[in-house]
């Protein structure tokens, strides 16, 4: 019978385990195993019990407009979560969309879930972190209050609930909440004159008596993150972040009820604290005291005192700083009882009494590499004393050390001295983007007197290798915990954001985001007419812009990019004289003579000042296309393009003024169905990344490996498709991944949430990202991408006239280009885009192109077709999908038909002249059906008729091919050959590398090695390769076997001075990637020892500056060849 | 939820065989048995049954008697992440030759004067304007589906899944009445690439864009079967049947559709919900499928009215202040539906009076709930605060 009942109670926690579940979504508790922050342990565990609270935070809605659709949460629930780990409190979070709306997050489900968190559960206090009361639904309301009325506490962080709590009921602030808090000198709570510590947390706090229980109104003069206030990250404020959250944590307990006997109190004297026994039996107590300094870094020992404290009575306790210099510090003081934590508080105690340093100033605030910073210092003289100047970093790293004696400085009157130190800045790889030079005035024995630190900058740009980038323009002192976990998971190696400093401390360079260029102009709060063809408006609009503090502040952290985004394509047309005057000016320059223009444009103009529209308020000339005057309306309509490729021309050099290694250009737009600049904004931009469309490829195949281009990600929910998104974007030959809103909006996920735990899928994303953060990205975005001759034609006029309603049956130009990629990218061609001026300037005769494609190139110049020509005759191929030329350069109908069409009649070029006759749009979706296979076989045989030589993967189901992606680049001698499954079903088959290259036809077969997952394969010529769902696999392939790397250490180093580790034994005339990272006396990998390393020429090399802080003795050294995935470890002795 | 595994290591040390089969009972109960009883928030997964007819309407946008009396006519768009009704609603019929499959949009606009039909091209930002959107997977194991935007005048985009890179032959002609435009739409199976046999079913979803001046949030995009945010989701879309126009319980195969929603194995599976010509039918995990019928929909929205006029009828004879019992009175007197009004609906559009009626029971409903909470909250702030 017993063992039916250890069954049934079994069953009953099974309900009540999988019921738990179903609410489990926002609790936190003791049990709490997610992400972890810094903190100290002040209540836990808490001698009273543990406290129950329901914690109500808030979002922001994206443009003001409450919609849980769109909520920004930010990180308001881990400042729920913060409060757990510091204290035995239990807590149900619910999100609100915004702080004044009451609509939950996600939807009515979250709603149920709060109203049964309401009905069901007791709670001993509810937490409405920035959340208003009043805002909250009559039902919710009511539920509240009926906790209350049961024994809860209410606290609200922000917003007051003005019929809750009234005048008559206002009670005088406890002491306990207005004291021995600790963060009274935080910048935004300026004591006022006359005004004590006292009074100043008066005046941010307001408590109630509600029926039988408590009530808590907190406003802080900033917003609050949710329970705590949201202060712009600095290591200072995070130090003072721990404090406000014990403050918080104390309010909590009070409201509760659920402090103990135990109090602690000021003493008399500043450096002394009583703790008070108001219970009526002894206690016997530990007294634990800590040191800290306002960085948060601890001094000195800690101090254990045992108490036994009679009842009623009290006992003093003085404080002792360490032996430090002047300036603030904190005392943390907690006093636990045999149960648990009795009492906490934390003092601040300020130090006056040394010599001190009057000033400290550096010539910059900022440095670029190469560049020195000169520090003046202005100390008082002591006999013997020395001025000592370190540079730390974000880690709290001391990375070089230097003193300077007084006696060398020069003397002023009344005993003082000045001092100047110069410091240049030579490798900013081994510094962080946000350090402090910290000048210390110390005695001859060593003893710090007095101590100041100069914030500066290290500017990172992180421009070269590959990046991972995000949307966030996070500020608290959370945002830190966010951008630290997306560096270490993702490599983070920029952010769209506004405020440099969380960043700066991760080594996350800024994407500065200057203005939105569509947006009208804004002056005194009012919109201004203004016109994007007004040279001169530009000019100064955009000099304020870039001019501003913020991006002033920004770039001396380190600017990836400059961006002036987004939205270029969007049709910027306006009637203004400044419009029509630089549109008269454009013609003028295009035709040269009136009646040239009238010619085209079929009108009677007498001169280029009486141009205007065709009909009145029809800015963009659609009347002209209706009446089929194409000429006419493609120059208006390519004019309001070309204003925006001007915009950019002119924002380079004002850039450029601000930061001499300034890439400029913008983020978003890109869509072909738009009709953008391409051409002309790849000319004059250095970046582009785009939303998701064939632009892409366009821009990528006209540009250059420095030119930073990539496709927006982040919007869908589930790890295949982020996954496929991200990889494929990479095949394509993007040198980044850019994730819209790290931190999610309402339907978008993000990659973190409001807790700091990454969503499920980001988690895979990351893991499926891994090995381009180890090396493998950095090396592609090193290496050369295959071509082999194949080019597609791309011009702005064809673009155009695809949407004529002579070529509207072709369907758009886009499709075409997104279907002709595709194929090319399944059978494993490089390729690259050619434009009408590059086949001018003859490109098509360099030889380096073997066949030129024609995809709805509905718009040929007459002498671009002549080229063509020659190219065929030259021994070229030619395949278009339809006839091409059948407009010439200015958009005008042909009436003679296609200007190419005798190249596809002419006999002589038979073979070499390919007119499909028929698009190949279908391609997208037959692509794995026989047709696709069919279409993929005949290309495979066109393109063997001018000796492409193309990869051959065999599969059993061929059709499957549609779903393999090739990838391929060239690092010197060195190959790498990727392949990408975009589909969700595993595909095995046979890789046959002999066949692929172009350049050699060496009959031995290479070394293959596999990097991801690796392995070596020896000198083989094909390889059974198995694609799991949406992943890549990747190989390395050589002429030369590769062997195991060698290190060449230095015999031992030192802190403070730059140690060099040369890795040998690699491919001598290839490049290779390399991961290395070192392992600490005590067994810990560094982070901030992880890096990737290019070797060339058959070295590679690794670059530290050992910190002072870092542990002495044997030091590992970790290198992994990326291809084969050949490891060598070495040991290095750093001395004291 | 916990590991089964680890749940039957556990019984297999404590308990012989005999036991294991009284404890396999206990899990079965758990599961299968015990949730019963659990209220839970239904979903409801859509149907539309697109039957057969020899009549082609003609493609001119004017959605007539005659040539749609045999299609079936769903509605109830909804928007936002709370699966609430639109604002303003759009009524879809569909029907097919054996040739091509036909949608009739009646897309009611109070506000005909301010709607966008901005010239984009073929294949432009077309959801810039007012619009409808159709998304059709021809083959439900796959992820791919067609997407067909169509704007108050007729134009069109198309693509597959989120790319415009695809393009297909289809016609899509539009009219504009006085209070609503219409459309009709002619996708021929040829352009899909599949013809569908009989009880054969395809994921499909529409969607409603109005974008003119002044207009809601209830309304700027609602969708057929609720995606919450990001439309391109196919495994939220809804469901064309290819069946016939007054299907009945015996033609429907329903355990097809359980089979899609595991609506017999799963709990809690969605409700599926079956619209045919006069009603729909409500499919659930267990049971016999419900029908429901447009003309007695005032019964059901006055059932689920009843629990809120039932509470507030209560707090009538208590303690409540004269100027909330005035309130009460006035609200219960508006939801209260009568026989004349079920009478003055005859003869008129079933699905579009069941769905504005469905609206109305929602907002009475919120309605109704928030006077009951109100009175409530102002009695136990008094009680609290004196």
């Amino acid at each position: 019978m017993l063992r039916y009942r250890i069954v049934f109670v079994f069953l009953i926690f099974c309900i009540f385990a999988c019921s738990d579940v179903s609410l489990s979504n926002g609790f936190y508790g003791a049990g709490y195993e997610g992400y972890v922050t810094p903190h100290v342990l002040w209540g836990r565990p808490w001698s009273k019990g543990n406290v129950r609270a329901l914690v109500f935070v808030s979002g922001v809605p994206l443009g003001g407009k409450a919609s849980s659709e769109y909520t920004k949460p930010g990180f308001s629930e881990r400042d729920a979560i913060e409060l757990v780990q510091r204290f035995d409190i239990s807590v149900d979070t619910v999100m609100m969309c915004s702080p004044d709306s009451g609509i939950t997050v996600p939807g009515r489900a979250s709603y149920e879930r709060l109203r049964g968190l309401l009905r069901n559960n007791r709670y001993d206090v509810i937490v409405l972190g920035n959340v208003s009361f009043d805002s909250l639904k009559s039902e919710i309301r009511y539920y509240i209050l009926k906790q209350v009325q049961r024994g809860a506490g209410l606290v609200c962080v922000g917003f007051k609930p003005k019929r809750i709590f009234i005048e008559k009921n206002k009670l005088t602030e406890p002491e306990c909440l207005i004291r021995l808090a600790g963060v009274w000198h935080s910048s935004f709570l300026h004591l006022r004159k006359g005004e004590g510590e006292a009074e100043v947390m008066r005046r941010i706090i307001d408590v109630y008596r509600l029926g039988k229980t408590r009530g808590v109104y907190v406003h802080y003069p900033i917003r609050p993150i949710a329970l705590t206030p949201g202060m712009i990250y600095s290591r200072e404020n995070a130090a003072l972040y721990e404090y406000w959250n014990a403050w918080v944590g104390r309010v909590i307990l009070w409201v509760a009820g659920r402090l103990s006997d135990i109090e602690l109190k000021d003493g008399e004297r500043g450096n002394e604290f009583i703790i008070s026994n108001r219970g009526d039996k002894n206690e016997n107590v530990d007294v634990d005291i800590c040191y800290k300094d306002v960085l948060g870094e601890f001094i000195g020992k800690r101090e254990k005192r045992c108490l036994s404290i009679g009842a009623g009575g009290f006992a003093k306790i003085g404080l002792k700083l360490p032996c430090v210099g002047n300036g603030r510090y904190y005392a943390e003081i907690i006093v636990r009882g045999r149960d648990g934590v009795k009492a906490f508080g934390c003092k601040v105690l300020e130090f006056r009494g040394n010599p001190k340093i009057l000033s400290a100033r550096s010539d910059k605030i900022f440095v670029e590499e190469g560049e020195s910073i000169t520090v003046r210092v202005r100390s008082e003289y002591v006999v013997g004393g020395e001025i000592r100047i370190e540079l730390v970093d974000a880690h709290g790293r001391t990375i070089y050390r230097k003193s300077y004696s007084l006696g060398d400085g020069r003397r002023f009157a009344n005993d003082i001295v000045g001092l100047t130190a110069r410091l240049k800045m030579r490798d900013v790889l081994c510094v962080t983007s946000a350090m402090r030079v910290r000048v210390s005035l110390m005695s001859g024995s060593g003893k710090i007197f007095d101590r100041k630190d100069i914030r500066i900058g290290v500017t990172h740009r992180n421009q070269e290798g590959f990046k991972f980038v995000v949307w966030g323009e996070r500020t608290d002192v959370l945002s830190y915990y966010a951008f630290k976990r997306l560096a270490e998971r993702f490599g983070l190696k920029g952010a769209v954001s506004w405020v440099p400093e969380p960043l700066a401390a991760n080594n996350v360079s800024q994407v500065a985001y200057v203005t939105k260029i569509v947006r009208p102009v804004k002056r005194n709060g009012k919109y201004v007419p203004f016109s994007w063809a007004d040279n001169e408006g530009i000019d100064r609009y955009l000099r304020t812009k870039i001019d501003s503090a913020v991006w002033r502040k920004a770039r001396g952290y380190g600017v990836m990019v400059w961006s002036l985004g987004d939205e270029p394509a969007t049709s910027s047309v306006d009637d203004s004289m400044a419009y029509k005057r630089a549109y008269r000016e454009y013609l003028r320059k295009r035709y040269g003579r009136i009646d040239k223009l009238n010619r085209i444009w079929k009108s009677k103009y007498r001169d280029f000042s009486e141009i205007d529209v065709l009909e009145k308020g029809d800015l963009k000339e659609e009347s002209a296309r209706r009446r089929g005057l194409y000429g006419r309306w493609y120059d208006r309509h390519y004019f309001m393009r070309h204003v925006f490729t001007n915009v950019f021309s002119r924002f380079k050099p004002i850039a450029r003024k601000m930061d001499s290694k300034a890439k400029i250009g913008f983020e978003g737009a890109g869509e072909l169905g738009k009709n953008p600049d391409i051409e002309g904004l790849v000319g004059v931009n250095d970046f582009w990344v785009t939303y998701n469309d064939v632009a892409f490829d366009i821009i990528r195949g006209l540009t250059g490996r420095d030119f930073i281009c990539s496709k927006w990600m982040g919007y869908h929910k589930d790890a295949g498709h982020l996954i496929s998104y991200a990889w494929d974007t990479i095949f394509r030959g993007a040198d980044s991944l850019w994730w819209w809103r790290f931190d999610g909006i309402g339907k978008y996920n993000g990659l973190i949430k409001s807790n700091l735990e990454f969503w499920p899928q980001a988690r895979e994303l990351g893991d499926s990202l891994r090995i381009l953060n180890e090396g493998l990205g950095d090396w592609l975005v090193d290496s050369d991408r295959a071509y082999d001759g194949v080019a597609i034609y791309y011009s702005h006029v064809s673009s155009a006239a695809s949407g004529c309603k002579e070529n509207l049956r072709f369907g758009s130009y886009a499709a075409g280009h997104e279907a002709f990629i595709s194929l090319l990218r399944n059978l494993g061609v490089g390729y690259k885009y050619i434009t009408a001026n590059r086949i001018r300037k003859g490109e098509l005769r360099s030889g380096k192109v073997k066949v030129l494609l024609l995809v709805k190139a509905h718009a040929i110049g007459d002498d671009v077709a002549k080229l063509m020509k020659d190219f065929v005759a030259g021994g070229g191929m030619i395949i278009a999908d339809v006839l091409p030329g059948t407009f010439d350069e200015y958009c005008c109908v042909r009436r003679e038909g296609s200007v190419l069409k005798f190249v596809f009649d002419d006999k002589r070029f038979s073979g070499r002249a390919v007119l499909l006759n028929r698009t190949i749009d279908d391609y997208i979706v037959e692509k794995t059906s026989g047709r696709g296979e069919k279409l993929r076989r005949r290309f495979y045989e066109l393109f063997s008729r001018v000796g492409i030589r193309l990869m051959d993967f065999k599969i059993q189901n061929g059709r499957a091919r549609g779903n393999v992606y090739f990838g391929r680049w060239r690092a010197g001698d060195v190959r790498i050959i990727g392949l990408l499954n975009s589909s969700s079903d595993v595909i095995r088959g046979n890789l046959v590398f002999d066949k692929m290259d172009i350049e050699s036809d060496q009959k031995d077969a290479d070394y293959v090695y596999g990097i991801d997952p690796s392995g070596d394969y020896g000198k083989i010529k094909n390889v059974r390769v198995e694609l799991k769902a949406y992943r890549p696999v990747f190989f390395a392939l050589s002429k030369e076997r590769l062997l195991s790397p060698k290190l060449v250490l230095p015999e031992h180093i030192e802190s403070g001075k730059e140690a060099t580790i040369s890795i040998t034994g690699l491919s001598k005339k290839g490049k290779e990637g390399l991961f290395v990272w070192l392992e600490g006396p005590n067994g810990r990998c560094a982070f901030w020892s992880r890096r990737v390393v290019l070797s060339n020429n058959g070295r590679g090399e690794y670059r530290w500056m050992p910190a002072f802080e870092d542990v002495a003795g044997r030091w590992k050294i970790h290198v992994k060849a990326l291809a084969g995935g050949r490891e060598i470890t070495g040991e290095i002795v750093k001395s004291r | 939820m916990f590991d089964f595994e680890i749940i039957f290591v556990i019984a297999e040390r404590i308990m012989d065989r005999r036991d294991l089969i009284f404890f396999a009972l206990c899990v079965l109960i758990i599961f299968f048995v015990l949730p019963v009883g659990n209220s839970y928030a239904e979903k409801i997964a859509l149907v539309h049954v697109c039957p057969y007819s020899r009549i082609e309407p003609n493609i001119d946008g004017k959605i007539s008697e005659s040539e749609w009396k045999d299609g079936v006519a769903v509605s109830g768009f909804v928007y936002g992440a709370d699966v609430r009704l639109a604002g303003v609603q759009t009524v879809v019929y569909a029907k097919r030759s054996k040739r091509a499959v036909y949608f009739g949009f009646i897309c009611f606009e109070p506000k005909m004067e301010s709607l966008v039909v901005e010239d984009v091209g073929r294949d432009g930002r077309l959801w810039w304007n007012d619009n409808v959107e159709i998304f059709i997977g021809v083959d439900r194991s796959s992820e791919r589906y067609f997407h067909f935007i169509i704007d108050a005048k007729g134009r069109q985009y198309d693509g597959v899944c989120r790319s415009s890179g695809w393009n297909g032959k289809w016609k899509s002609v539009s009219f504009r009445g006085n209070d609503r435009w219409t459309l009709e739409v002619e996708i021929p199976f040829e352009t899909l690439g599949n013809v569908p046999k009989k009880g054969e079913i395809w994921k499909i979803n529409y969607m409603r864009g109005r974008v003119g001046k002044g207009v809601k949030d209830d309304s700027w995009a609602s969708q057929w079967s609720p995606c919450a945010g990001d439309y391109h989701r196919p495994e939220k879309f809804g469901n064309l049947y290819f069946g016939n126009l007054y299907d009945d319980i015996n033609r429907i195969d329903f355990n097809e559709l359980r089979r899609i929603y595991r609506v017999l194995f799963s709990y809690p599976g969605p409700v599926v919900r079956v619209f045919v010509g006069d009603g729909y039918y409500d499919v659930r995990y267990a049971g016999e499928p419900k029908r429901y019928y447009y003309r007695n929909c005032n019964v059901s929205i006055s059932k689920s009215l009843r629990k809120w006029v039932k509470g507030l009828k209560g707090l009538l004879v208590s303690n409540v202040e004269a100027r909330d019992k005035k309130r009460i009175r006035d609200v219960l007197q508006m939801y209260c539906f009568t026989e004349e009004t079920r009478k003055a609906d005859k003869g008129k559009l079933a699905v579009v009076e069941w769905v504005n009626r469905e609206i109305i029971a929602e907002r009475g409903i919120s309605e109704l709930s928030n006077l009951y909470w109100d009175v409530k909250l102002k009695r136990i702030r008094r009680e609290l605060l004196e």
